[in-house]
């Protein structure tokens, strides 16, 4: 006996239909040099399909839960009282200073603030950026995150209507960090959100992406975020996924690092049912310097999926990586990080660790490190770890006082701030750290 | 305050306590001396309620109630502290908030305001001058890196801190120097009163010279061997063990 499942074809479910309909449409061919960017965006795509369990890059994600739910293609913000009000809510620490809010995945200049930006700063809409500062964006949009690379990024390129653009001019510091905060507020939408960040030579900004839900809609966001760092330049970035236990998220970061450039991303995810996130960086300088940190606290059912890349392919270029996850329930975090070190890349010092707290029996963790060196005179260290907290350690903290949930949580919490203590934007670090406190002791258990 | 009747206790299926009496009073010393392995920590692990050891016979009343059916830390709410021969370092959590934490269960044990972190500093600091502990120590991660030394006299302080009625102190005397041992010395016969007994094991006579204990016991093969007066520690540290020890133990050998 034969069963026919439907959605089972490679690029099952809603999306033939989102692609066919934004294929006709008037955004899909806006922006006359964009549109061959998209037609390889929809090609790719369409070749390739989304990832099957057998792909080496998703081996341990299904990405079932996007290819079978029917969602709709979000043509417009869902701009509401709720949203408003969660927009000047949702401050992760950034009080007051430069804010872009996306809505849906669309850039709401309403709910946006350009206070503190210097003079030079282009900071807004990717979309109005592509028109209007075309000589910007065209040389580097779909350079860095390439249709073609991952299935997701190819839906994005094809699909994408909006996002954050961000440029610094040569020489300009923008020393309040710039929050680009995202609330999807729409059931069953998919939004394909697509941010390009530009900092010319010795440049310097910070930049928090956050991702936050006012509701409990069901939403999946496939998100693609391109950074060119110059030469000199440093670009600070935190991204803190809080969403709520009804969201879907896929990411790519993809990131240029030019000689004596300056890289930092500290990923902290606590929400979103399903996270994915892509980071790449490319080291493409000398000296040019990457610092990834992570922190993950996952509970419940949730799955959190870092797939990481630094690529040394020029010499003398240091790389910290540092990947910390606590998980509870029936939670499953992925860790897989590859450093490649290509010929060139002589004198590199590229270290990588990924620690991860088991809370759970029936959690689980799978990770990964995966190095790989082509290069002779390099220092390159890796490290994994899975593990329980120490019992000798809660007996201690009970032998003083301190019931087994609190001595746990103190426990769990010193876990955490262990990576915390490296991010780089002291008002996120603080915030995070704030709301780990609460979540592990003051509530006096973890759930 | 403290009865121990005919205590049995294993560790991983191996009987290491077999039927030890001891009677504790509050405003004593009982110091507890033996050979290496004769039982000593697993006696003062048994009475702060580690999870490894199982009871398997004999009783232990504290205050008139069943010690060994409380939790560890309703055993230090009500007053029990061990000073642990191994301390234990936990990384990334500083030696004064996991004091606070501690102080504080205990104060809501006993009905008593939380004390803030100011006011909590404040007597930090004041108990560090008393024992001769650097300040540096209090805001580093718990027994994290300390030397062994540090460690022991970390013990003393946090027993300074909580002021129990009921301190069991395993050999927090090995690994001080002089000064330490003075200072740590110092510390507990500062805080020795009619409300509060002491339990003191150790190796070394010289302890019993600064603590003076009012009772000596000789623990062999998990068993009480002999009991004394300060005169007894004196006399072992002439003559040694083997003419006090279990049978048992003898035939070990
Ligand atoms: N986890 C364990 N597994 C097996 N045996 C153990 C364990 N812990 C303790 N023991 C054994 O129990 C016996 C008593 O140990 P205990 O630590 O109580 O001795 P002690 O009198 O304190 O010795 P010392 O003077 O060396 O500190 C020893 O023979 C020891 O090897
Ligand atoms: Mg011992």
């Amino acid at each position: 006996m034969t069963t026919a499942t439907a959605g089972t074809v490679a690029t099952g479910g809603c999306w033939p239909a989102h692609l066919e309909a934004f294929e006709k449409s008037a955004a899909f061919r806006r922006v006359p040099w964009a549109l061959d960017l998209r037609k390889t965006g929809l090609a790719s795509f369409r070749e390739s399909g989304f990832p099957t369990p057998s792909d080496e890059e998703w081996l341990y994600t299904s990405v079932e839960p996007i290819t079978s739910n029917a969602f709709r293609q979000s043509l417009a913000p869902n701009v509401d009282g709720l949203v408003a009000n969660h927009a000047a809510r949702f401050t992760f620490g950034l009080k007051g200073g430069p804010r872009l809010v996306l809505v849906d995945g669309f850039f709401s200049r309403e709910l946006s603030s350009f206070e503190g930006l210097p003079e030079g700063v282009i900071a807004g809409s990717l979309a109005e950026a592509m028109e209007s500062h075309s000589d910007l964006v065209e040389p580097r949009l779909g350079r860095l995150a390439r249709p073609g690379s991952t299935s997701f990024v190819s839906l994005n390129t094809a699909l994408f209507q909006d996002g954050a653009f961000l440029y610094v001019p040569p020489g300009r510091v923008v020393d309040a960090p710039i929050l680009v905060l995202h609330l999807s507020h729409a059931s069953y939408v998919a939004s394909h959100p697509r941010h390009l960040f530009v900092l010319g030579e010795g440049a310097q900004a910070s930049v928090v992406e956050a991702w936050a839900s006012p509701s409990c809609d069901l939403y999946f966001t496939n998100a693609v975020t391109e950074a060119d760092v110059a030469r000199g330049a440093a670009l600070r970035s935190a991204r803190i996924e809080a969403e709520s236990g009804n969201a879907f998220q896929i990411a790519s970061t993809q990131v240029r690092v030019a000689e004596g450039g300056f890289y930092q991303s500290d990923v902290a995810v606590t929400g979103a049912e399903f996270f994915r996130h892509d980071l790449g960086v490319r080291l493409e300088g000398e000296r040019a310097e990457a610092r990834l940190f992570g922190l993950s606290v996952a509970s419940g059912r949730q799955h959190v999926d870092h797939h990481t890349v630094i690529d040394h392919s020029k010499p003398n270029c240091p790389s910290r990586e540092y990947y910390k996850a606590i998980l509870t329930g029936r939670s499953r975090v992925v860790f897989n990080g590859k450093v490649f070190v290509r010929q060139d890349a002589q004198k590199t010092d590229a270290k990588q660790t990924n620690k991860n707290l088991l809370l759970s029996e029936d959690a689980r963790v799978d990770t990964k490190p995966q190095l790989e060196i082509f290069a002779d005179d390099v220092k390159c260290t890796h490290g994994a770890t899975v593990g329980q907290l120490d019992e000798d350690m809660v007996y201690y903290c009970r032998t003083r006082g301190l019931s087994p949930e609190v001595a746990r949580g103190i426990l769990t919490y010193a876990f955490a701030r262990d990576a915390l203590q490296h991010f780089a934007i002291p008002a996120v670090r603080e915030h995070i750290d704030q709301s780990l406190y609460q979540r592990l002791l003051d509530a006096g258990r973890f759930a | 305050m403290l009865e121990v009747k005919d205590l049995q206790a294993a560790v991983a299926k191996k009987p290491i306590l077999k039927g030890l009496s001891l009677s504790v009073k509050a405003g004593e010393v009982h110091a507890i001396m033996g050979p290496n392995g004769s039982g000593k920590s697993t006696l003062a692990q048994v009475l702060a309620g580690h999870p490894s050891y199982e009871v398997t016979g004999g009783t232990v009343t504290y205050e008139g109630k069943d010690l060994l059916a409380m939790s560890p830390e309703d055993r230090a709410k009500d007053g029990i502290f061990l000073a642990f021969q191994y301390p234990v370092e936990i990384p990334g959590v500083s030696n004064s908030y996991f004091l606070r934490a501690g102080y504080n269960e205990i104060r809501r044990h006993r009905g008593e305001p939380e004390v803030d972190v100011m006011d909590f500093n404040k007597l930090l600091k004041e108990k560090s001058k008393v024992l001769h502990i650097d300040e540096s120590l209090l805001n580093r991660p718990v027994n994290e890196g300390f030397s062994g030394g540090e460690k022991k006299r970390n013990e003393i302080f946090q027993l300074a801190v909580l002021e129990p009625k009921l301190a069991i102190l395993d050999e927090t005397d090995s690994g001080l120097d002089i000064d330490a041992l003075r200072a740590v010395s110092d510390g507990v016969n500062r805080l020795r009163s009619k409300d509060r007994a002491f339990i003191v094991v150790t190796h070394y006579q010289r302890l019993l010279n600064y603590i003076v204990p009012d009772f000596v016991h000789v623990l062999s093969a998990g068993r009480i061997v002999k009991s004394g007066g300060k005169e007894l520690a004196l006399e072992l540290e002439k003559r040694g063990y083997d003419w006090v020890k279990a049978p048992e133990a003898a035939e070990a050998r």
